[in-house]
Parts: C-alpha cells; structure tokens; sequence
C-alpha cells in the first residue's frame, strides 16, 4: 500500500458494499494508527462506529465523532475541522488519521452541498495533518452520491491496496463542474419583501426579519441566522458590487429563500465563502464564508438582472 | 435577535454629544428629544443657528412640528436662541453657562449646527471650542449636542470629530458612553457604521492608559466588515502594548466573534460583566 508524507492532509475514499470489505480496508489503517500513537477517529453512523470499534477491542484511545453532516452546514463543519486540528497540532499530535461517512442529507441539493464540502476540504485543510479516509457505503448511496465522491478523492483505498485516483478533479474543476441549482418554487410567486434599490441595511434587515417571523415557521434562531446571512450577502453587493442592489424575500412555511441582485460582474471564484478568507479590508470572502454558515444553501450565478446570489434557509 | 428601535433612549442624553446625522429627519428627531429631555429635566437651553436659515428649516419650526410648547420655554427664558457671534464670543462658552446657572438653573445644555459654527469661525478656533466643551461638559453640569452632517466629513474630518466626542456619539446606528478607559458601544453596528466606529476607536485608544474595554453588551447587531472596524480601530492601541477587552457581548454577537477569530487573531480578549 503506497503510504503518504506525514504532516499534511491525505484525502481517500474508500467504497464499500459489505461490512467485511469495511473492516478488512479499514481496521488495518486505523491500527496503524494506534500502534503510532497518531489521534484515531471514527465519525460515521452509529452501528458503523460500534462495528469498527468493537474490531479494534474498544481501544479506548479511539475518538468517536458524529459524522459530518448529522449536524451543520459544510461551512461550520470545515471551521470545526480546522479549528479541532489546529487544536490537535497545538498540543503537539504529529498526525491524526480517521474514517467517515458524510451524512449527505435526504435531498438532492443537500447532496450536492455536502460534495461540494468533499471537494473543498482538499483545500480548506491541505495544511492539517490528518488521514482521512471518506466511506462510501455502495448498498445504501444514491448512484448522484457515490459519482462526486469518485471525483473529490485524491486517492482509493481498498482491501487490497491504496491507490491514486484517476477521476479525481481539481476542487475549483468540480465545483464548476456541478450543475447549477433549478428555480426555487417560492420564486414563481410575487415576492413577500422587494427592496429594488437597497441603501440602508438596517431598514432592510428590519424588513426581511418581520417577513420571516410572520411568514413561516422556521425556527427563530434560523431566522435570526438567516438575516445575518442576508446581511452579509447584501452588504457585498453594496460594496463590491454596482447599483442598483436588488433583494427579494419570499416566505413559506417551511423555508425561506432571498435573492440579492446586483448589476455587477460578480465573483468567479467557485470556492468564494468556503475558505474563511483573510482579515483585508477589501477582501469579500468572509462575509460569504459566514453566510455559507449561517444558510442552508448559497448559490451565486450571473443572470439576465445581474449577478445573483441565492440564499435559502430551512428546507 | 433585538432591533434597536429604541436606540435614542439606550445612553440618555447628557454630555458632550456628537449627532452625526444622514437626514434631516433624522436630525430634527434626535435633536427634539435632546431638546424634550432638557426642558423636562428643567435645565437652560440655548441654540443658535444661521442668521439666513429659512423659516422652514429654524429651530422653532423643528420644535414645533416635534409637539415642543417650544413658545412657552422661550417666554420663561428656559430655551434661548443667541445670535451667531453672541453664542461664539472671543471669550467662549463658558460666560453663558455660567449666565445661566446665575439665574438659577441647575444645569445648561447648548447645541448648534456645525455649518453655522463655521461660518463664522475658522477649522482650528472649531475644534478649539470643541475640545474647550468637553472639558467643560466633565467640571461642569453643562451638556452640549454638536450637529454634524454625515456626508460633509471627509474621512481625516470624521477621525477628528469623533476626537472629541469618543464617548457622546449620537449617530443613527451607533451611540457610545462610559468613562476613562471603558467605552460602551450601543447599537447596531455594520458597514453604515464601520468608518465612525473605527474613528472612535482609534480616538479612544489614544486616552486610555493600557486596557480598553470596549462594552458590548448593547450591541444588537455585528457585520463582518463592522468587527474588521473593530479590529482595525484598535490596531495602533495594540500595537503599542495596549490590551483590548471586549465585555459582555450578547451570545450572538460573541458567536460572531469567535467565528471570524477575531479574539484568537489579534489579541482581543472576550470578558464577562465582571470585567466592567
């Protein structure tokens, strides 16, 4: 099995379609691991982490994780991650290695957000050392699922052998690659808040936070997530972008979804607000990372108006 | 989330007070409840304004159209309206504060528009006089409303007016408050308000010995490029030495904040009440 460096990230994908394929790839590479004394995790469904712990005698030094997914967005987990091995590295730990599973969500766009997040954490953690082997359940993933995760992997892992994947692609290649997201329903209807020309955010935020509340029954806490999402996304457009920003709301009970158009060029940057950015001034990646954080899905596309970006939130 | 609809009431309205305004509703709102917390509270008020300035645009119209009994207190004497040149005497302000506590009223409140300061008086003789009014807002029971029009400050102009008035912002968006090294903010603070709080901080990292805390507990709303404001406000401070405390901010607002790492990046501290 081709071993890589230590000290920087390795991103496999191991696809599995029996339990004993499982623990045959996976045992061995999570052993190694203790017998180094590396930081051992497993983050995947429950029965899964029960079947590989119980294969490694229920070492106690293995750390068992809810999967990614199973709670927060991929912008919050990819901050979670860098700032637990950031952690890991400042107590002086060499190298972590660990298995999951994504828990992709039940929705096709769900889907494509967490293989999106598959894609993006070969560069968002490219300076950890972790070994992180992703598994792909074949018997229970959607055939969608199991296609991005042969694309976002650097590297194969099986029973037999590790080796260098040849349908792997460049995060910036495959996000660019995913097909853009159909209409939102609630779109086809007039819009329940439509400021055509924005100057005062606070206004607006106002405005939108009163739709929300009295238009759905998404939690308040969402909500409030949802407003500051708007706001930085809005705020964006007014700085960066041209006038005249435009931001439409619509409301229903389930989900929430705002537009913030402006006659900009846009960015082209398909990995804008996945990475947290820098601490310049002029740079507009933070306020995208944050309202990738506090949404559910964030989309940007240029249109016939101008450069949109999308944000819904509940569904 | 709170929306601070009430934000004119959150740091009351005494003291050296700086309305930095975008509006002239928004002046003549802010300006009739300084004016209706003097006459309650009765103290001595006394304006001045442009000689020309049209009938519709006069203190007393304002006023009046606020439903102020402005013509009472101006029978009483409590609310005066001096000429330019008598409210800007060579021997400035404090002859009529002390005028006015002559006659027996327990405190002095004066205002005017900075255009009509300045035109009659040069750049430096108004900061003068605006650096003199702090000082005497702090000996004495006096309180003074400056009136400045957002768009007529450049950027050097904006550093140099928050200067003077760190702690007596009366901005839409953004009051300040709190004494010596604690600066209270209170408001919503995002990119309309970034540049002032920057130019606030950084005037107020130059008057305080080695730790500011900024008080955070007002503040109900926080944008990504108003912490930057917030970090970069506080840069020459820090730079030289100086530590910065950020007390008490709401769950949301600390969230926020230790999202955009701005207490890991650069030296700001997170603090409970007890800081204060």
């Amino acid at each position: 099995m081709t071993k890589p460096k230590p000290s920087n990230y390795v991103h496999d994908a191991l696809f599995y379609a029996s339990d004993d394929e499982l623990l045959t790839a996976a045992v061995p590479f999570l052993s190694e691991g203790l017998a180094r004394d590396e930081t051992v995790l497993v983050e995947c469904r429950d029965h899964i982490n029960r079947l590989l712990t119980t294969a490694l005698d229920d070492d106690p030094r293995v750390v068992c994780f809810p999967r990614p997914g199973s709670s927060g967005r991929p912008a919050g987990t990819i901050a979670w991650y860098q700032e637990t091995l950031q952690a890991e590295v400042d107590a002086g730990i060499s190298q972590v290695r660990g298995v999951g599973e994504v828990d992709f969500g039940p929705t096709p766009a769900q889907w494509a957000e967490w293989a999106r997040f598959e894609s993006v954490i070969n560069q968002a953690l490219a300076q950890y050392p972790l070994w992180g082997v992703c598994m792909y359940d074949t018997r229970v993933l959607p055939e969608e699922i199991v296609h991005a995760g042969e694309r976002t992997h650097p590297h194969l892992m099986t029973t037999k052998e590790r080796i260098a994947n040849p349908q792997y692609v460049d995060p910036t290649d495959f996000l660019r690659s995913m097909p853009p997201p159909g209409p939102d329903p609630l779109a086809s209807a007039p819009p329940d808040v439509h400021i055509p020309d924005l100057t005062n955010l606070a206004d607006a935020r106002r405005r939108i936070h009163r739709a929300c509340l009295a238009g759905s029954a998404v939690p308040k806490s969402s909500v409030a997530e949802f407003v500051y999402a708007i706001n930085e996304v809005a705020t964006n457009a007014v700085r960066h972008g041209r006038r005249p920003v435009s931001v439409r709301l619509w409301t229903s009970p389930e989900w929430l979804l705002c537009t913030v158009t402006d006659h900009g060029t846009g960015f082209n940057d398909p990995l804008a607000g996945y990475l947290p950015g820098s601490s310049d001034a002029a740079e507009p990646g933070q306020g995208l990372w944050l309202a990738r954080r506090l949404s559910d899905h964030v989309d940007a596309a240029r249109t016939s108006e101008g450069f949109c970006v999308r944000l819904t939130t509940g569904r | 989330m709170v929306f601070s609809e009430e934000l004119q009431s959150a740091l009351g309205w005494d003291g050296h007070l700086l309305l930095l305004h975008q509006t002239e509703p928004e002046r003549h709102l802010e300006l009739a409840a300084w004016v209706r917390h003097g006459l309650k509270r009765d103290e001595k008020i006394i304006y001045t304004q442009l000689e020309d300035e049209p009938p519709a645009r006069s203190i007393l119209t304002l006023l009046a159209n606020q439903n102020i009994n402005i013509n009472g207190a101006l029978r009483r004497k409590q609310f005066e309206l001096l000429p330019l040149h008598e409210f800007y005497s060579p021997d400035g302000q404090l002859p009529l504060v002390e005028m006015a506590l002559a006659e027996g009223y327990r405190a002095v409140r004066l205002s005017a528009e900075a255009n009509a300061a300045l035109s009659i008086l040069p750049k430096a003789r108004h900061h003068e006089l605006e650096s003199a009014m702090e000082e005497m807002c702090r000996t004495h029971p006096v309180s003074a409303l400056c009136q400045y029009d957002r768009a007529m400050l450049t950027d050097d102009r904006l550093h140099e007016v928050a200067s003077t008035h760190v702690r007596g912002v009366r901005a839409s968006q953004l009051h300040t408050g709190g004494q010596a090294d604690h600066l209270v903010l209170a408001g919503e603070l995002d990119a309309s308000t970034s540049d002032l709080l920057a130019a606030v901080l950084r005037a107020a990292g130059t008057d305080s010995p080695g730790v500011l805390r900024l008080d955070l507990s007002r503040v109900t709303f926080l944008s990504v490029v108003a912490a930057r404001a917030l970090v970069e406000g506080t840069q020459g401070f820090r730079a030289c030495g100086g530590r910065v405390l950020l007390v008490a901010p709401p769950t949301d607002i600390e969230w926020f904040i230790r999202a955009l790492g701005v207490d890991r990046r650069v030296r700001v501290e997170l603090a409970g009440e007890a800081a204060l």
